[in-house]
C-alpha cells in the first residue's frame, strides 16, 4: 500500500488533508508496482533521465481527486502533495490544462476510468490512474502544472532531479566519527 | 495480585508497577521502542501474562516480561496508525488490528503473516479528514464474528472473520461511533450498546437497528469509552466529554446495562474527555481510566468512585492493566 497525502482544495476553496490508501497504480493503462509511487520531490537519477508530466485521478469520498504527477524514465511515479477535489468529474474538465495542453488532448479522466473497466462514478477505491502527456522533460527541475481557467486556479508540482553521480559533500566528505563506519578496534558504545 | 498497568500515549507506552502511583517508560536504546512513538493501543491477553501488544505510528510491537523489551512485528501496517488491537478470547494467536486510514488487518499466526481485510469503510471524513477505526471486538459468542466501530462511518460486523463486512447503522443518530459492549441474556437475546458523538445507542437485534438512549445524567453527548468490569455483566461504565479533545469529562455507571445511569464519584474534575477505561476480568473491582490530556484515575470499587493519581502523562489514548 501507499499512503497518498495530498493537500486538497475543494471547488469552493475548502481544504482537507486526507491520507488515502493507494493499492493499485496504473500509468497510461499499464499496471505498475506500487513501490514506484512516491511523494519524494527530490530524486537522484541517472544523467540521461527524463520525466513526463501527467495527472492522476483517484476516487475519494463522494467525488474524485485530480493531481499533478511526474513520471520518470526510470519508472518512478512522483505524485504531488496537492490536489483538487472534483465533485463532478465531467464539469469543465476539458478546459483544464496540463502544462498548457488541454486534457481533452492529453486524455480525459473518463477515458482513464473506462480503461480499468469502470465508468462514471464507479472508479474502484484504492486505484490511482495516471495519464502522461508524452512530452519529455529534463533539467534540474521539471514541472507539471494543472490549470483551471474557469475557476482561475492552478496546481504546480516541481520535481528536483539530482544526478546520482553527485556527492553532496563533494571533496569535503568527512571521515567517520565515533562508531560511524568500519573500525578495527574496540569502540565503546555511546550508551 | 501482582499486576502492571499500561498507558498508550503520544510518547510510547508507560508502565506502572505500583498500582498506578508511578509510571515509567523503557529507554529507547534498550527497550526496543522509540519512546516518543505515538502509541494509540495496548492489548493484553489472559493466556499471555506479561505480554503486551502496542500499536503505534512506528508499527506493531510486542513487549514481554521475559525479555523486558519490545520487539517489532513486521506487518503491512507500517506507515499507518495502528489504533486498535484485539486478540481472540479463545486464541491469542488471532490478532485483529484497526488503523487510520480505516482498514482492518488480521493475523491468525501470532503476527507472523497478515491479511488485509475487505473492509469498505469511507475513504474520507469531512471532520477528521481520514476515517479511522475506534474499536475492535470479537463477538462474545461467535469466534468468527468481529465487530468494529469507525469514526466517522458507523458500526461494521463481519461473520466470516473479516472476509466480508456488513455496515449496520440503521437508527444511529450519528455515525461517529466509538465503542461497543455486549450483554447476552439467559433467554438467548442480546443487547448491544454503542457509544457515539451523539449519545449511547442500544440494539436489541444484534446490531440490525439502533435506538438512542436518553441519559439525562450525562452533561454532554460525546460518549467515548464503554466498558464492563466483568464479562457479560449488566454493569457498564461510560465515559463522556464536552467534545474531542475537550476541557471536561465525566464517568457514568449503569447496573442494568443502560436502562438507568448514575454519575460516578470523581476525586477531581476531569481536564478533558475521558478517552479510555481499562478493565480486566481478573479483578472486576479494579479499573483505571485516563483523560486524553493525561490524567489517570483509579477505582477499586468496580467503578463507583474514582481517585485521581498524582502522576499525569501528557496525552493518553488508552489505558489498561493485567495480572503478571
Amino acid at each position: 500500500m501507499f499512503l497518498l497525502k495530498p493537500h486538497v482544495t475543494g471547488p469552493k476553496g475548502q481544504i482537507t488533508t486526507p491520507d488515502i490508501v493507494v493499492d493499485c497504480l496504473i500509468v497510461d493503462g499499464q499496471k505498475r508496482a506500487l513501490g514506484l509511487l512516491t511523494h519524494d520531490a527530490w530524486q537522484g537519477v541517472e544523467p540521461d533521465a527524463k520525466a513526463q508530466a501527467g495527472y492522476g485521478v483517484m476516487a475519494l469520498g463522494g467525488g474524485a481527486l485530480i493531481l499533478p504527477v511526474l513520471v520518470l524514465s526510470n519508472g518512478f511515479v512522483v505524485a504531488a502533495r496537492c490536489a483538487w477535489r472534483l465533485n463532478n468529474l465531467d464539469d469543465h474538465i476539458g478546459e483544464v490544462t496540463l502544462n498548457g495542453a488541454g486534457l481533452s488532448e492529453v486524455g480525459l479522466p473518463s477515458a482513464l476510468i473506462a480503461q480499468v473497466g469502470a465508468k462514471g462514478d464507479a472508479l474502484p477505491r484504492g486505484f490511482l490512474l495516471v495519464q502522461t502527456s508524452g512530452e519529455a522533460l529534463s533539467g534540474p527541475v521539471v514541472t507539471a502544472t494543472l490549470s483551471d481557467p474557469k475557476l482561475d486556479r492552478s496546481l504546480t508540482h516541481n520535481l528536483h532531479l539530482t544526478s546520482v553521480e553527485q556527492d553532496r559533500w563533494g571533496d569535503a566528505r568527512p571521515q567517520p566519527r565515533y562508531s560511524v563506519g568500519p573500525t578495527q578496534k574496540e569502540v565503546p558504545h555511546f550508551i | 495480585m501482582a499486576y502492571k498497568a499500561y498507558a498508550a500515549t503520544m510518547q510510547s507506552v508507560w508502565f506502572s508497577e505500583d498500582e498506578g502511583t508511578s509510571w515509567n517508560r523503557l529507554l529507547t536504546p534498550t527497550g526496543g521502542f522509540y519512546n516518543e512513538a505515538r502509541t494509540w493501543a495496548v492489548a493484553t491477553h489472559p493466556d499471555r501474562p506479561g505480554e503486551v501488544l502496542a500499536g503505534s505510528d512506528q508499527g506493531l510491537y510486542r513487549y514481554s516480561e521475559e525479555t523486558g523489551r519490545f520487539d517489532y512485528i513486521p506487518s503491512p501496517m507500517d506507515g499507518l496508525h495502528i489504533l486498535r488491537i484485539a486478540q481472540s478470547p479463545v486464541d491469542p494467536n488471532i490478532i485483529v488490528c484497526g488503523t487510520r486510514p480505516a482498514e482492518i488487518f488480521i493475523s491468525e499466526d501470532n503476527g507472523a503473516t497478515w491479511t488485509r481485510s475487505n473492509l469498505d469503510a469511507s475513504t474520507e471524513c469531512w471532520f477528521i479528514n481520514t476515517s479511522r477505526v475506534t474499536s475492535v471486538h470479537f463477538d462474545p459468542k461467535d469466534a468468527d464474528t468481529i465487530w468494529i466501530t469507525v469514526e466517522i462511518d458507523g458500526v461494521f460486523k463481519s461473520t466470516d472473520r473479516g472476509k466480508s463486512w456488513q455496515m449496520i447503522i440503521r437508527g444511529l443518530h450519528d455515525n461517529d461511533t466509538h465503542d461497543l459492549v455486549f450483554r447476552d441474556h439467559e433467554d438467548g437475546s442480546r443487547t448491544v450498546l454503542c457509544s457515539t458523538e451523539d449519545g449511547v445507542h442500544r440494539s436489541r437485534d444484534n446490531g440490525e437497528t439502533w435506538e438512542q438512549l436518553q441519559i439525562p445524567q450525562a452533561k454532554w453527548d460525546y460518549f467515548r469509552s464503554l466498558k464492563q468490569p466483568a464479562e457479560n455483566s449488566d454493569t457498564v461504565i461510560a465515559s463522556v466529554g464536552d467534545k474531542p479533545s475537550g476541557e471536561a469529562g465525566q464517568l457514568l455507571i449503569s447496573r442494568d446495562f443502560g436502562e438507568t445511569w448514575d454519575v460516578c464519584e470523581m476525586s477531581h474534575p476531569a481536564n478533558s474527555t475521558i478517552w479510555s477505561i481499562g478493565t480486566n476480568p481478573a479483578d472486576t473491582s479494579l479499573l483505571f481510566c485516563a483523560t486524553i490530556f493525561g490524567q489517570i484515575f483509579k477505582s477499586t470499587d468496580g467503578g463507583q468512585s474514582w481517585h485521581k493519581m498524582k502522576r499525569e502523562l501528557g496525552e493518553i489514548r488508552m489505558i489498561t492493566w493485567a495480572p503478571l
